[in-house]
C-alpha cells in the first residue's frame, strides 16, 4: 500500500542540500584536482605575502631584542659634560620617576682599540659595574677587574677565547687626548653574543672602576641606562613595550631639558628599522600581484566548474532551488575554499620560518644584516590584511561567476541544456 | 437521494499568454483553463510552442505578455525566490532526457526536491520506496542512474517529480527517448499515477501514440491552440 500523501513536518535544515551541491561539483577527479590546485595556487601567493612581511617584522624585532641586550629600554646623556655616578644625577632623576624607572647603570663608554695575537681592531669599549649593568640588559655579564668581556664575533675574527691577554689602547683622559694612548693588558675573561653583528664585532666590556682609574675620570660616567617599570613584559609584546618606552622618553624629556640626549635602546638603529618598515609596505603592495594571479586561477576554475556542471545547476534551480539559496551555496562553498587556502597558507609560513631558522643554506650573512638568521613573526593584523584581502578577492570573483549563471534565464538554459 | 456531481475547480488559468525570445515569438497569445485532477496532453510538431507553454505552466521563466494564474494566484506577481518554491512544492517535472544526476544514486536523486525544500526525509523516503515497489523499480534505488535502463530512469524520474506531492505534474516529451513498449509502460504510469495522487497532469508530446491515451487533447501549431479534440478542457480558441 503506498503511503500517499506524504505528511512531511515542515522542520526545515534537517536535510542538506549544499552536501549534495558539493558532491555534484566534486563528482569528477579533474574538478577535484583542479580545486587542490588552485587553493595550493592561492595558498602559496598568500604565504609567500605573509613570510615577506613576516621576514620584516621578524627582523624589526629581533633587532629589537638583540639591541636591548646592550641597552637598557633608555639610554640618557649629557651633552655639556660628564654624568656624576655618586649620586648627584641619580636624585636628580629619580625626583621625579622614582616609580617608573628601575635601577640605574652607569657606563662610561669611550672609542680604543684592541691588540691580540698581534692585529689590531677599533672597538667601543663600555666601563660597566656588571651585576647592576647584567640585572637591567638580561646578558649574564660577570669579569674580574683585570678581566674584560668581549663581543662573540670581535673573538671569533681575532681568534681570542676565554684566559687570552689581550691589550687595549684608550687615550689617556679627556684633556690629553692628543697625546699618546695608554695600553693596558688584560685578560679575556667572558665572550659576550648579543645577537647583533656589530655589536659582537665592536664590543668590549671593563668594569666601571678601571675605566675611570685609566682615563682619571673619576665618579664620572657619559652614560646612564635603565629600565622602565612597566606591566608589560618586552618578551611577550614587543610592540607595546616600545610604546611605552617612547611615552615614558617623553615624560623624562619634559623635566630633564634639552640638556640632555634621551635615547630609546632600539636609537642607534632607528634608521634602519623605519626603512624596514616602509619596505615592508611597498613590497607588500607590489606582491599582491601574486594574489591576483593566483585569483585568475580561481576564476578559471569557478567558470569551469559553471560550465562543466551548468545541467545540474540548472535542473536544481528547475526543481525549486532559489537563487538566493544558490547564491549562499556558491558563497558558503568559496568561503569554505578560502578556509582551507588560509589553513594551508598558515602551514606554509610555519614550514618557511622553521627552514629559516633552522637549515644552514637560509643563514644570511650578519654584517650585511645585522642579525644571523632570518625569523618570520606576524601580527594578527597583518594576517587580517592578507586574508581579508583574498576573502574580498574571492567573494568579487564569486560574484562574476553568479552573474555569469544568473545571465541565461532558467527557461533558456533548461532548454539549451536539455534538448 | 440526490446525486451531485463534483464540479471541477480550475487549476491553472492562462491569459492570452505571449512568449519571445529576441525577435522570435514561441507563443502567439494561448488562453485556457486546466482543473483540478484532469489529465491533458498538449500535441504538436516540433518548435509550435509547446514546451515554452508547459515551461510557463512551470513557473520556471514568466511571460512576455498575458498572465499565468495558478490557483487564483497570478505567477508574474511572484520575485524569482517565490518562484522557486512553487516550482518545488507546487508542480513537478519530468523531462524527455529523465535528467538524474550522476553522482548520486537514485534514492537520493528522487529525494532531491525534498533537500532542496529543507523537510525531514523520514516519511518522504518511506512513500518514495513505496511508489518505486509499485512501480518495479525498488531494486533501482541504491544503484546509480548509469546502472539502469531508459525506462527505469524515467520511472525514477516520476518519483522523483511525484515526491513532494505535486497539485501539477508538467512532462516535457517523457517517452522521447523511450521505445514503443517502454513509452506505453511510462505514459501508463503517468496517467495513473497522477489519478492516484490527484495531480493535474500536462504531457507534452508530438507523439500521437502517447496523445491517444488522453481524454483532453490540445493541439498547437505556431504559437498558438488551434484544437481542442475532446474539448474537455474549457478552451478558448484565438
Amino acid at each position: 500500500m503506498i503511503l500517499w500523501p506524504p505528511t512531511y513536518n515542515g522542520w526545515p535544515a534537517v536535510t542538506n542540500i549544499f552536501k549534495a551541491f558539493v558532491a555534484i561539483l566534486f563528482q569528477d577527479r579533474s574538478s577535484l584536482r583542479f580545486a587542490i590546485g588552485v587553493a595550493i595556487g592561492i595558498s602559496f601567493s598568500m604565504a609567500v605575502i605573509l613570510a615577506t612581511i613576516g621576514i620584516m617584522d621578524g627582523f624589526d624585532e629581533s633587532l629589537k631584542v638583540n639591541l636591548k641586550k646592550s641597552l637598557g629600554d633608555i639610554a640618557i646623556n649629557y651633552r655639556d659634560g660628564f654624568l656624576y655616578t655618586d649620586g648627584t644625577f641619580a636624585k636628580q632623576l629619580q625626583k621625579d620617576e622614582k616609580e617608573r624607572i628601575g635601577p640605574l647603570s652607569f657606563m662610561l663608554r669611550v672609542e680604543g682599540f684592541i691588540i691580540g695575537k698581534g692585529v689590531a681592531r677599533g672597538v667601543q669599549i663600555s666601563g660597566i659595574d656588571p651585576a647592576i649593568h647584567s640585572d637591567i640588559v638580561g646578558l649574564n655579564l660577570n669579569f674580574a677587574a683585570d678581566e674584560v668581556a668581549i663581543g662573540m664575533e670581535l673573538a671569533h675574527d681575532l681568534e681570542l677565547a676565554v684566559g687570552d691577554e689581550v691589550v687595549l689602547a684608550m687615550s689617556h683622559g679627556n684633556d690629553s687626548i692628543k697625546t699618546l694612548p695608554v695600553l693596558n693588558n688584560f685578560r679575556i675573561g667572558q665572550i659576550v653574543n648579543h645577537g647583533i653583528y656589530l655589536k659582537d664585532s665592536r664590543a668590549i666590556y671593563l668594569q666601571l672602576s678601571r675605566v675611570q682609574e685609566i682615563l682619571q675620570l673619576f665618579d664620572k660616567a657619559n652614560i646612564v641606562t635603565f629600565n622602565i617599570n612597566s606591566k608589560i613584559r618586552f618578551e611577550n609584546a614587543v610592540g607595546e613595550y616600545v610604546k611605552a618606552v617612547s611615552s615614558e622618553i617623553e615624560h623624562i624629556r619634559e623635566f630633564l631639558g634639552i640638556d640632555y640626549s634621551i635615547r630609546p635602546f632600539w636609537h642607534e638603529y632607528a634608521g634602519l628599522l623605519e626603512a624596514v618598515e616602509v619596505e615592508k609596505v611597498m613590497i607588500g603592495l607590489v606582491l599582491q600581484v601574486v594574489v591576483v594571479v593566483s585569483m585568475f586561477n580561481m576564476l578559471a576554475f569557478l567558470i569551469y566548474v559553471n560550465e562543466k556542471y551548468v545541467k545540474e545547476i540548472f535542473l536544481l534551480r528547475a526543481l525549486g532551488l532559489t537563487k538566493r539559496r544558490l547564491t549562499g551555496m556558491w558563497m558558503q562553498l568559496v568561503f569554505l575554499f578560502w578556509m582551507v587556502s588560509v589553513l594551508i597558507s598558515y602551514l606554509f609560513v610555519k614550514l618557511i620560518n622553521l627552514i629559516l631558522q633552522n637549515l644552514d643554506f637560509f643563514q644570511v650573512p650578519g654584517e650585511i644584516y645585522n642579525l644571523a638568521r632570518f625569523k618570520i613573526i606576524l601580527a594578527s593584523s597583518d594576517y587580517l590584511a592578507v586574508y581579508g584581502g583574498a576573502l574580498i578577492w574571492v567573494i568579487a570573483i564569486s560574484g562574476i561567476t553568479l552573474y555569469r549563471l544568473y545571465r541565461v534565464s532558467l527557461l533558456h538554459g533548461l532548454r539549451k541544456e536539455f534538448a | 437521494m440526490v446525486m451531485t456531481e463534483k464540479t471541477p475547480r480550475p487549476l491553472l488559468v492562462a491569459n492570452n499568454v505571449k512568449k519571445s525570445f529576441d525577435k522570435v515569438n514561441a507563443l502567439n497569445g494561448v488562453t485556457l483553463t486546466l482543473f483540478e485532477g484532469d489529465q491533458y496532453v498538449i500535441r504538436g510538431a516540433s518548435g509550435c510552442g509547446k514546451s515554452t507553454l508547459l515551461y510557463l505552466m512551470g513557473g520556471l521563466d514568466r511571460p512576455t505578455s498575458g498572465s499565468v494564474v495558478v490557483n487564483g494566484q497570478d505567477l508574474s506577481q511572484y520575485d524569482d525566490d517565490a518562484l522557486a518554491k512553487f516550482r518545488n512544492t507546487f508542480t513537478g517535472l519530468v523531462f524527455q532526457f529523465h535528467f538524474l544526476l550522476p553522482s548520486m544514486n537514485c534514492l537520493n536523486n528522487i529525494l532531491l526536491p525534498a533537500r532542496i525544500a529543507g523537510v525531514s526525509l523520514s516519511n518522504i523516503k518511506e512513500n518514495c520506496q513505496e511508489f518505486a515497489r509499485e512501480l518495479g523499480v525498488d531494486h533501482c534505488l541504491a544503484k546509480y542512474p548509469f546502472q539502469l535502463s531508459g525506462g527505469e530512469q524515467q520511472r525514477i524520474n516520476i518519483i522523483r517529480a511525484l515526491s513532494l506531492r505535486p497539485k501539477l505534474l508538467l512532462c516535457d516529451e517523457p517517452t522521447g527517448n523511450l521505445d514503443r513498449k517502454n513509452g506505453q509502460n511510462v505514459t501508463r504510469i503517468l496517467l495513473e499515477s497522477a489519478k492516484h495522487f490527484g495531480a493535474t497532469l500536462v504531457v507534452v508530446t508530438h507523439d500521437q501514440n502517447v496523445s491517444s491515451h488522453f481524454k483532453n487533447e490540445l493541439v498547437m501549431e505556431d504559437g498558438r491552440l488551434i484544437a481542442d479534440s475532446r474539448n474537455a478542457a474549457e478552451l478558448n480558441l484565438n
